[in-house]
């Protein structure tokens, strides 16, 4: 029995080693190669590509990395929950429309999506002339490329991917835990910390991971939406490979990157195996 | 105490339907009181309305003389042990059990001395590090009392508690439910449709029809003489036959019934009769002796004859259905002495039915609908449903 549960898992192993652990041991080898002046890898290995990189111009851009992937996720979650939640209590139909909803922006490419942003956003656009004629901002702010900018579409982009995991992990939520917890003295903000977050568990996680690392590698946004001064660590990358031709140095970016997904997650799936329990709720 | 727990005129809609309507009802403290009906009879609502799980339209509820009506389900001292347990999933059994002193903030101390006790009462100290899938229904029935019960509440409800449980552990839990009210002392208001488990555990018993009481009585009072086709019908089995009072007899006590196609029926006046009174007689199968030939009756006994039209053995007992005259009677036989070369009863045999006058009663209140509950116990009487219970 337990063989052939191995080999049901054998495609997926196949998958993650053909399309994840190879490619991340292929950059991670290319960042300690070295490059010619025409971006051509050469044999020779060398630790050049990280030498090279200043704290001072990354540091920041890490930090900032962090904190928009950060601030996305925690921003999706806080929408997300309650936006999953009210989805999870209604009819059956109603439940289906959300859905729809909720997948319909996907039916149009995500960087005419991303253009519609910077339409809405701009100087002369809709917004800007909105909320300046309500005089709610100054005719001389600008809306686009902006840190905030960023964040907004960032948000906007992931919350879906937030939504879903949520929702299904409500679905499945038994609401009569919630009357239980109320007929034993539970207030409403201990339902919700003592009985509906834990329920809801893992879809907090894969919604935190689905949004979470995505955000951390984020390119196209900030290149669209943003400014030199709301670069996140993608950009730098994608620099480093179209403008310089130096793949050492973007694969060595792309491999510290790597490793702030990576050192999570394996922390945490250390902690979890010595506590048996919480991996079977998961 | 009497009137402990009142029910005044409470009513209570989803939309358009009337689930409960104008309800009085009063439950003595430290008893075990049942409220039995039909799926969809309202007795489901009437119990979150207790809870303070719903609000009620119209009415008022009176616990320990003190209106409760408005009072939130966090502040009343009811708990409630749900039909599907509602343990919660992620913690262990010992944090289920402490959750309502950990919401309330009770010292650590109290609460680790507490869950302890009840743990031992309800001997699941070994369970206490699991978690609820872990454990066996039964198991898991009894952590969800010791959960509702650990907080001293006034009342604690139960909502069909054994109804997930197989036949055998459900009739193990019912000594056990018994127990623990012995031991805790506490008021029980017990929700159930099987009439079995009401009358082995209540000290009263309400039965529920249609959002309104059919009857309140003892198990004794609600089996041996109900009011209504429904209560008769609903709990147990019976016969119905329709007559009218022929006669008095000379002390009063008893009538003297026609039955179209049946010879002269007596039976005891549960109240006073006046001739030409419409009424229903009621008679139990299992009050029904058979006969394989005609005897002298015996003093007070009626006696009719008919043919056997259908029977079933069920082990503990046999029942007949015989054909008198227009009427279908079922008679069931209990086993007492089993003989396999005896002659036994078969189809089409002709069989002498008896009872004695004091073993029918005679109801006023009759409705044709009830008469299918004998048939399908599912069915719903009133057409109406408890939207709770729908699920």
């Amino acid at each position: 029995m337990k063989s052939r549960e191995a080999l049901l898992t054998l495609p997926s192993l196949l998958w993650l080693i053909l399309l994840f652990l190879i490619p991340s041991l292929l950059i991670t080898v290319i960042s300690f190669k070295a490059v010619d002046v025409y971006g051509e890898i050469m044999k020779t290995w060398t630790l050049k590509a990280y030498g090279e990189l200043n704290l001072g111009s990354y540091g920041p851009v890490i930090v900032r990395t962090l904190r928009l992937s950060i601030l996305t996720t925690a921003i999706c979650l806080l929408i997300g929950l309650p936006a999953s939640y009210a989805m999870a209590r209604m009819d059956w139909k109603s439940q289906q429309r959300c859905i729809l909803l909720l997948i319909l922006p996907f039916w149009t490419n995500f960087l005419i999506r991303i253009y519609a942003w910077k339409v809405i956003l701009h100087p002369d656009g809709i917004l800007k002339t909105a909320l300046v004629f309500l005089g709610i901002v100054a005719p001389d702010t600008t809306l686009l490329y902006h840190e905030g900018t960023v964040l907004l579409v960032l948000v906007y982009a992931y919350l879906p991917f937030a939504v879903l995991p949520l929702y299904s992990a409500a679905a499945k939520f038994d609401f009569s835990l919630l009357e239980a917890g109320r007929d034993l003295g539970a207030g409403i903000w201990q339902q919700i910390f003592r009985i509906y977050l834990p329920g809801i568990r893992a879809g907090i996680v894969n919604a935190v991971l689905i949004v979470f690392i995505p955000a951390l590698g984020s390119y196209v946004i900030p290149e669209i939406v943003g400014g030199p001064s709301s670069e996140m660590l993608g950009n730098k990358i994608a620099h480093r490979v179209f403008i310089d031709r130096n793949l050492p140095k973007a694969a060595a970016l792309s491999s510290i990157l790597l490793m702030f997904i990576l050192l999570p997650t394996v922390i945490s799936l250390f902690n979890r195996s010595g506590n048996r329990k919480e991996v079977e709720l998961l | 105490m009497k009137d402990f727990l009142v029910f005044e005129g409470i009513s209570k809609s989803f939309g358009e339907i009337s689930v409960v309507n104008d309800l009085n009802l009063t439950i003595n403290q430290g008893e075990v009181f049942s409220l039995l009906g039909p799926s969809g009879c309202g007795k489901t609502t009437l119990l979150r309305i207790c809870a303070g799980l719903e609000h009620p339209d119209r009415g008022r509820i009176i616990l320990n003389g003190r209106d409760i009506t408005d009072l939130p389900a966090t502040k009343r001292p009811v708990n409630t042990v749900f039909q599907n347990y509602a343990l919660f999933p992620h913690m262990t059994i010992r944090k289920n059990i402490a959750f309502s002193l950990t919401v309330s903030r009770t010292d650590k101390k109290t609460i680790e001395r507490e869950v302890d006790r009840v743990l031992d009462l309800f001997q699941i100290a070994d369970q206490a590090y699991k978690i609820p899938a872990e454990l066996s229904g039964g198991q898991k029935q009894r952590v969800a009392i010791a959960r509702a019960i650990i907080n001293k509440p006034l009342l604690l409800l139960l909502d069909e508690p054994l109804a997930a449980l197989d036949l055998k552990l459900r009739q193990k839990m019912l000594i056990e439910l018994d127990n623990i009210h012995d031991e805790v002392g506490i008021t029980f208001l017990y929700v159930t449709h099987d009439q079995g488990e009401a009358m082995s555990l209540s000290d009263h018993i309400a039965v529920m029809n249609g959002g309104r009481i059919e009857q309140t009585g003892t198990p004794v009072q609600i089996y041996e003489s109900p009011k209504s086709s429904f209560t008769a019908a609903f709990i147990g089995d019976t016969n119905f036959l329709e007559g009218t009072v022929k006669s008095q007899s000379e002390d009063g006590k008893y009538s003297t019934l026609e039955i179209n196609g049946l010879p002269d029926i007596r039976c005891y006046n549960d109240q006073p009769r006046k001739e030409k009174d419409r009424v229903f007689l009621s008679v139990r199968p299992e009050k029904i002796r058979i006969s394989r030939h005609e005897t002298a009756p015996k003093e007070g006994a009626n006696v009719v004859q008919g043919i056997v039209e259908d029977l079933v053995y069920l082990g503990h007992q046999t029942k007949y259905w015989v054909r008198c005259g227009e009427w279908l009677l079922m008679a069931a036989v209990s086993h007492t002495h089993f003989m396999e070369d005896e002659k036994t009863v078969a189809k089409e045999d002709p069989l002498w039915l008896s009872w004695h006058g004091d073993d029918g009663f005679m109801l006023h209140k009759y409705r044709e609908i009830d008469e299918a509950l004998l048939t399908n116990p599912d069915i719903d009487v009133e057409g109406s449903a408890d939207p709770e219970e729908e699920t």
